[in-house]
Protein backbone atom coordinates (compact mmCIF):
# COMPACT_ATOMS: atom_id res chain seq x y z
CA UNK A 1 0.00 0.00 0.00
CA UNK A 2 1.36 3.68 -0.96
CA UNK A 3 1.17 5.60 2.34
CA UNK A 4 -0.47 8.91 2.51
CA UNK A 5 0.13 11.65 5.15
CA UNK A 6 -1.62 15.14 6.35
CA UNK A 7 -0.36 17.37 8.64
CA UNK A 8 -2.52 20.23 9.52
CA UNK A 9 -3.05 21.88 12.24
CA UNK A 10 -6.52 23.27 12.33
CA UNK A 11 -8.78 20.07 13.51
CA UNK A 12 -11.58 20.58 11.89
CA UNK A 13 -9.72 21.18 8.52
CA UNK A 14 -8.07 17.91 9.18
CA UNK A 15 -10.66 16.16 9.63
CA UNK A 16 -12.28 16.79 6.13
CA UNK A 17 -9.27 16.01 4.36
CA UNK A 18 -9.22 13.03 6.37
CA UNK A 19 -12.49 11.96 4.72
CA UNK A 20 -11.65 13.28 1.40
CA UNK A 21 -8.70 10.81 1.20
CA UNK A 22 -10.44 8.21 2.56
CA UNK A 23 -13.68 8.58 0.25
CA UNK A 24 -10.79 8.92 -2.81
CA UNK A 25 -8.87 5.52 -1.71
CA UNK A 26 -12.19 3.92 -1.64
CA UNK A 27 -14.42 5.77 -4.15
CA UNK A 28 -11.23 5.12 -6.79
CA UNK A 29 -10.17 1.47 -5.58
CA UNK A 30 -6.88 3.19 -5.19
CA UNK A 31 -3.75 1.01 -3.85
CA UNK A 32 -3.38 4.10 -0.73
CA UNK A 33 -3.39 4.39 2.46
CA UNK A 34 -3.77 6.87 5.34
CA UNK A 35 -1.16 6.18 7.40
CA UNK A 36 -1.30 9.39 9.94
CA UNK A 37 -3.04 12.86 10.10
CA UNK A 38 -1.70 14.81 12.58
CA UNK A 39 -0.99 18.52 13.44
CA UNK A 40 2.73 18.01 15.00
CA UNK A 41 5.59 18.47 12.05
CA UNK A 42 7.76 16.02 14.78
CA UNK A 43 5.30 13.25 14.94
CA UNK A 44 4.66 13.03 10.86
CA UNK A 45 8.43 13.08 11.01
CA UNK A 46 8.99 10.05 13.20
CA UNK A 47 6.52 7.87 11.15
CA UNK A 48 8.06 8.01 7.94
CA UNK A 49 11.45 6.24 9.91
CA UNK A 50 10.95 2.94 7.97
CA UNK A 51 9.37 4.14 4.66
CA UNK A 52 11.02 4.86 1.20
CA UNK A 53 8.00 6.69 -0.35
CA UNK A 54 4.62 8.60 0.41
CA UNK A 55 2.34 11.18 -0.61
CA UNK A 56 2.20 14.03 1.99
CA UNK A 57 -0.64 16.66 2.48
CA UNK A 58 0.98 19.23 4.75
CA UNK A 59 -0.35 22.65 5.74
CA UNK A 60 2.48 25.49 5.73
CA UNK A 61 1.71 27.40 8.80
CA UNK A 62 2.02 25.14 11.52
CA UNK A 63 0.75 27.08 14.89
CA UNK A 64 1.67 30.25 14.04
CA UNK A 65 5.35 28.76 12.58
CA UNK A 66 5.09 30.35 9.36
CA UNK A 67 7.27 27.52 7.76
CA UNK A 68 7.00 24.94 9.67
CA UNK A 69 5.37 22.94 6.86
CA UNK A 70 7.77 23.74 4.36
CA UNK A 71 10.86 22.85 6.81
CA UNK A 72 9.02 19.34 7.42
CA UNK A 73 8.72 19.04 3.49
CA UNK A 74 12.46 19.80 3.61
CA UNK A 75 13.08 17.13 6.03
CA UNK A 76 10.84 14.59 4.25
CA UNK A 77 12.62 15.82 0.70
CA UNK A 78 15.97 14.43 2.87
CA UNK A 79 14.78 11.32 3.94
CA UNK A 80 12.39 10.36 0.83
CA UNK A 81 13.97 12.00 -2.54
CA UNK A 82 10.86 10.30 -4.36
CA UNK A 83 8.07 11.88 -1.84
CA UNK A 84 5.40 13.39 -3.55
CA UNK A 85 4.42 16.17 -1.84
CA UNK A 86 1.53 18.86 -1.67
CA UNK A 87 1.16 22.19 -0.23
CA UNK A 88 -2.41 23.19 1.65
CA UNK A 89 -1.94 26.59 2.43
CA UNK A 90 -3.20 30.20 3.07
CA UNK A 91 0.52 31.50 3.44
CA UNK A 92 0.74 34.78 1.66
CA UNK A 93 4.11 35.50 1.54
CA UNK A 94 4.67 31.77 -0.08
CA UNK A 95 8.01 31.85 -2.02
CA UNK A 96 7.54 30.35 -4.63
CA UNK A 97 10.54 29.77 -6.19
CA UNK A 98 12.76 28.58 -2.95
CA UNK A 99 9.97 26.02 -2.56
CA UNK A 100 10.63 24.59 -6.12
CA UNK A 101 13.95 24.37 -6.36
CA UNK A 102 14.04 23.14 -2.66
CA UNK A 103 10.93 20.71 -2.34
CA UNK A 104 9.97 20.37 -5.81
CA UNK A 105 6.22 19.81 -4.65
CA UNK A 106 3.86 18.25 -6.76
CA UNK A 107 0.85 20.71 -6.50
CA UNK A 108 -0.22 23.86 -4.47
CA UNK A 109 -3.63 23.49 -3.18
CA UNK A 110 -5.28 27.01 -1.84
CA UNK A 111 -7.35 27.03 0.86
CA UNK A 112 -8.97 30.48 -0.36
CA UNK A 113 -11.67 29.00 -2.34
CA UNK A 114 -13.03 27.34 0.28
CA UNK A 115 -13.22 23.28 1.77
CA UNK A 116 -14.86 21.88 -1.58
CA UNK A 117 -11.88 22.87 -3.52
CA UNK A 118 -9.39 21.64 -1.38
CA UNK A 119 -11.51 18.09 -1.02
CA UNK A 120 -11.47 18.33 -4.65
CA UNK A 121 -7.83 19.31 -5.16
CA UNK A 122 -6.61 16.20 -2.74
CA UNK A 123 -8.72 13.76 -4.81
CA UNK A 124 -7.40 15.28 -7.76
CA UNK A 125 -3.70 14.84 -6.45
CA UNK A 126 -4.32 11.11 -5.72
CA UNK A 127 -5.33 9.98 -9.14
CA UNK A 128 -2.39 12.16 -10.20
CA UNK A 129 -0.18 9.75 -7.93
CA UNK A 130 -1.50 6.67 -8.52
CA UNK A 131 -0.90 7.46 -12.69
CA UNK A 132 2.83 7.89 -11.61
CA UNK A 133 3.23 5.22 -9.54
CA UNK A 134 1.70 3.13 -12.57
CA UNK A 135 3.97 4.53 -15.49
CA UNK A 136 7.10 4.30 -12.81
CA UNK A 137 6.67 0.61 -12.48
CA UNK A 138 7.15 -0.18 -16.12
CA UNK A 139 10.34 2.28 -16.23
CA UNK A 140 12.71 2.24 -13.14
CA UNK A 141 14.28 5.19 -13.79
CA UNK A 142 18.48 5.70 -14.02
CA UNK A 143 19.99 8.46 -12.83
CA UNK A 144 23.14 10.27 -14.03
CA UNK A 145 24.50 12.60 -10.63
CA UNK A 146 26.95 14.77 -10.24
CA UNK A 147 28.63 16.47 -7.38
CA UNK A 148 28.43 20.21 -6.64
CA UNK A 149 30.08 21.56 -3.29
CA UNK A 150 28.87 18.70 -0.60
CA UNK A 151 25.72 18.20 -2.86
CA UNK A 152 24.83 16.01 -5.38
CA UNK A 153 22.55 17.03 -7.91
CA UNK A 154 20.70 14.37 -10.79
CA UNK A 155 19.44 14.30 -13.97
CA UNK A 156 16.91 11.06 -15.58
CA UNK A 157 19.50 9.54 -17.72
CA UNK A 158 16.90 9.43 -20.55
CA UNK A 159 17.08 12.86 -20.74
CA UNK A 160 20.32 13.21 -21.07
CA UNK A 161 21.85 14.40 -24.24
CA UNK A 162 25.37 15.05 -24.02
CA UNK A 163 28.43 16.25 -22.03
CA UNK A 164 31.15 18.29 -22.81
CA UNK A 165 34.65 19.87 -20.90
CA UNK A 166 35.25 23.24 -21.45
CA UNK A 167 38.84 24.02 -22.46
CA UNK A 168 39.36 27.38 -21.40
CA UNK A 169 42.79 27.88 -20.28
CA UNK A 170 43.36 28.50 -16.45
CA UNK A 171 39.94 27.01 -15.26
CA UNK A 172 40.20 23.48 -16.11
CA UNK A 173 37.62 21.01 -15.41
CA UNK A 174 34.07 22.51 -15.85
CA UNK A 175 31.89 20.02 -17.35
CA UNK A 176 28.67 20.83 -18.58
CA UNK A 177 25.45 18.63 -19.03
CA UNK A 178 22.97 19.14 -21.75
CA UNK A 179 19.62 17.49 -21.21
CA UNK A 180 16.62 17.80 -23.15
CA UNK A 181 15.47 20.67 -20.49
CA UNK A 182 18.49 22.05 -19.73
CA UNK A 183 21.97 23.08 -19.48
CA UNK A 184 24.00 23.21 -16.70
CA UNK A 185 27.32 22.33 -15.52
CA UNK A 186 30.17 21.00 -12.39
CA UNK A 187 33.56 21.20 -11.87
CA UNK A 188 35.25 18.21 -12.45
CA UNK A 189 36.60 16.14 -15.61
CA UNK A 190 35.63 13.35 -18.25
CA UNK A 191 38.13 10.74 -16.59
CA UNK A 192 36.09 10.79 -13.16
CA UNK A 193 32.28 10.63 -15.00
CA UNK A 194 31.52 6.45 -15.19
CA UNK B 1 -11.96 22.51 -11.50
CA UNK B 2 -11.65 25.78 -11.28
CA UNK B 3 -8.57 27.85 -12.39
CA UNK B 4 -5.45 27.58 -10.06
CA UNK B 5 -5.15 31.00 -8.09
CA UNK B 6 -1.17 32.04 -8.46
CA UNK B 7 -1.26 35.83 -8.23
CA UNK B 8 -3.73 37.52 -5.86
CA UNK B 9 -2.52 36.31 -2.86
CA UNK B 10 1.15 36.05 -3.51
CA UNK B 11 1.32 40.28 -4.29
CA UNK B 12 1.91 41.17 -0.88
CA UNK B 13 5.55 39.48 -1.50
CA UNK B 14 8.25 41.82 -3.27
CA UNK B 15 10.90 43.41 -1.96
CA UNK B 16 10.37 43.17 2.07
CA UNK B 17 13.11 40.32 2.95
CA UNK B 18 15.91 42.15 1.30
CA UNK B 19 17.40 42.87 4.58
CA UNK B 20 18.56 39.17 4.44
CA UNK B 21 20.69 39.78 1.35
CA UNK B 22 23.86 40.71 3.69
CA UNK B 23 25.84 42.10 1.24
CA UNK B 24 25.80 45.81 0.26
CA UNK B 25 26.53 45.98 -3.28
CA UNK B 26 24.21 43.44 -4.70
CA UNK B 27 21.38 44.87 -2.33
CA UNK B 28 22.26 47.58 -3.90
CA UNK B 29 21.51 46.03 -7.13
CA UNK B 30 18.84 44.20 -6.42
CA UNK B 31 17.25 47.53 -5.05
CA UNK B 32 18.39 49.16 -8.15
CA UNK B 33 16.84 46.51 -10.66
CA UNK B 34 13.29 46.46 -8.41
CA UNK B 35 12.59 49.69 -9.54
CA UNK B 36 13.90 49.65 -12.77
CA UNK B 37 11.73 46.68 -13.11
CA UNK B 38 9.07 49.04 -11.57
CA UNK B 39 9.60 51.75 -14.22
CA UNK B 40 8.90 49.12 -16.74
CA UNK B 41 5.80 48.22 -15.16
CA UNK B 42 7.13 44.53 -14.34
CA UNK B 43 6.33 43.51 -10.72
CA UNK B 44 10.14 41.90 -9.37
CA UNK B 45 9.26 39.34 -6.72
CA UNK B 46 12.40 38.85 -4.30
CA UNK B 47 12.14 35.45 -2.59
CA UNK B 48 15.08 35.30 0.39
CA UNK B 49 14.32 33.02 3.12
CA UNK B 50 17.47 32.69 4.93
CA UNK B 51 20.42 34.87 5.36
CA UNK B 52 22.79 35.27 2.58
CA UNK B 53 26.33 36.32 3.24
CA UNK B 54 28.99 36.69 0.22
CA UNK B 55 31.94 38.18 0.70
CA UNK B 56 33.02 41.41 -0.80
CA UNK B 57 35.89 39.88 -2.36
CA UNK B 58 33.49 37.69 -4.56
CA UNK B 59 31.13 40.10 -5.17
CA UNK B 60 32.05 41.86 -8.57
CA UNK B 61 31.59 38.87 -11.25
CA UNK B 62 28.49 37.88 -9.30
CA UNK B 63 27.27 41.62 -9.37
CA UNK B 64 28.16 41.52 -12.89
CA UNK B 65 26.21 38.35 -13.91
CA UNK B 66 22.98 39.13 -12.03
CA UNK B 67 22.96 42.90 -13.24
CA UNK B 68 23.25 41.09 -16.81
CA UNK B 69 20.30 38.37 -15.88
CA UNK B 70 18.12 40.90 -14.16
CA UNK B 71 18.30 43.22 -17.50
CA UNK B 72 17.67 40.24 -19.93
CA UNK B 73 14.57 39.47 -17.71
CA UNK B 74 13.17 42.76 -17.38
CA UNK B 75 13.47 43.53 -20.93
CA UNK B 76 12.37 40.11 -22.09
CA UNK B 77 9.02 40.25 -20.08
CA UNK B 78 7.50 43.24 -21.03
CA UNK B 79 4.75 40.87 -21.98
CA UNK B 80 4.35 39.49 -19.12
CA UNK B 81 5.24 41.44 -16.77
CA UNK B 82 6.28 39.46 -14.17
CA UNK B 83 9.80 38.22 -12.59
CA UNK B 84 10.54 36.21 -9.77
CA UNK B 85 14.60 36.21 -8.12
CA UNK B 86 15.21 33.84 -5.48
CA UNK B 87 18.11 33.58 -3.03
CA UNK B 88 18.39 29.80 -1.36
CA UNK B 89 21.35 29.18 0.85
CA UNK B 90 21.71 25.06 1.14
CA UNK B 91 24.80 24.20 3.03
CA UNK B 92 28.22 25.35 0.68
CA UNK B 93 26.43 26.51 -2.21
CA UNK B 94 23.94 30.01 -2.91
CA UNK B 95 21.73 29.71 -5.63
CA UNK B 96 20.27 33.27 -7.01
CA UNK B 97 17.21 31.75 -9.41
CA UNK B 98 16.12 34.27 -11.39
CA UNK B 99 13.07 33.18 -13.76
CA UNK B 100 10.90 34.48 -16.51
CA UNK B 101 8.52 33.52 -19.24
CA UNK B 102 9.85 33.12 -22.44
CA UNK B 103 7.24 32.34 -25.11
CA UNK B 104 9.21 33.30 -28.33
CA UNK B 105 13.10 31.22 -26.78
CA UNK B 106 13.24 27.74 -28.88
CA UNK B 107 15.75 26.08 -27.22
CA UNK B 108 18.39 27.30 -24.50
CA UNK B 109 21.63 26.46 -27.19
CA UNK B 110 20.07 29.86 -28.72
CA UNK B 111 21.08 32.20 -25.53
CA UNK B 112 24.51 31.84 -25.46
CA UNK B 113 25.24 32.47 -28.92
CA UNK B 114 27.10 35.78 -29.44
CA UNK B 115 24.98 38.01 -31.61
CA UNK B 116 21.94 36.50 -30.45
CA UNK B 117 18.93 38.42 -29.61
CA UNK B 118 15.15 38.84 -29.59
CA UNK B 119 15.35 42.80 -28.96
CA UNK B 120 15.43 45.16 -31.54
CA UNK B 121 18.21 47.64 -31.52
CA UNK B 122 20.83 45.19 -29.60
CA UNK B 123 23.44 43.54 -29.80
CA UNK B 124 22.94 40.37 -27.83
CA UNK B 125 25.80 40.22 -26.11
CA UNK B 126 24.44 40.04 -22.30
CA UNK B 127 24.81 36.41 -22.49
CA UNK B 128 28.00 35.90 -23.77
CA UNK B 129 29.64 38.07 -21.37
CA UNK B 130 28.05 36.07 -18.70
CA UNK B 131 29.65 32.90 -19.94
CA UNK B 132 33.10 35.06 -20.13
CA UNK B 133 32.87 35.71 -16.35
CA UNK B 134 31.98 32.31 -15.23
CA UNK B 135 35.37 31.02 -17.48
CA UNK B 136 37.04 33.03 -15.01
CA UNK B 137 35.74 32.02 -11.58
CA UNK B 138 35.74 28.78 -10.78
CA UNK B 139 33.14 29.10 -7.84
CA UNK B 140 30.46 30.53 -10.36
CA UNK B 141 28.07 27.79 -12.04
CA UNK B 142 25.14 28.20 -14.23
CA UNK B 143 22.21 26.24 -14.37
CA UNK B 144 19.62 26.55 -17.14
CA UNK B 145 16.41 25.38 -17.19
CA UNK B 146 13.54 25.49 -19.97
CA UNK B 147 10.40 24.16 -19.87
CA UNK B 148 6.10 24.81 -19.92
CA UNK B 149 7.91 28.33 -21.32
CA UNK B 150 9.10 29.05 -18.42
CA UNK B 151 13.02 30.47 -18.41
CA UNK B 152 15.35 29.70 -14.81
CA UNK B 153 18.53 30.76 -14.74
CA UNK B 154 20.16 29.96 -11.24
CA UNK B 155 23.87 31.52 -10.80
CA UNK B 156 25.10 28.74 -8.55
CA UNK B 157 28.17 29.98 -6.25
CA UNK B 158 29.88 27.48 -4.62
CA UNK B 159 31.12 29.43 -1.01
CA UNK B 160 33.81 26.36 0.31
CA UNK B 161 32.58 26.56 3.77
Amino acid sequence: MYPVYILEDNLEQQKSYVTAVKNSIMINDLAMELICATDDPDTLTSSIEQEHQGLFFLDMEIYGVKEGGLQTAVNIRDKIPGAHIVFITTHAELSLLTLERKVAPLDYISKSYGIDYIKQSIMADMLKVEKLLKSEKYKKENLFTYRIGNHFFSVPLSELVYLTTTTVPNNSGRVSIRTLTKNTEFIGNSNDIS
Amino acid sequence: MKEKPVNDEFQMLTINCIDKLQNEPLRGLIIQKFFAAQRAGVNLQIEIDDLIKISNMDILPIVRILGILLDNAIEHSAEEKEIKCAFIKSLDLIEVTVANRAPNLKNIDQLFQKGYTTKVNHSGFGLANVKELLNKNKSLLLDISFSKRILKITLIITTGE
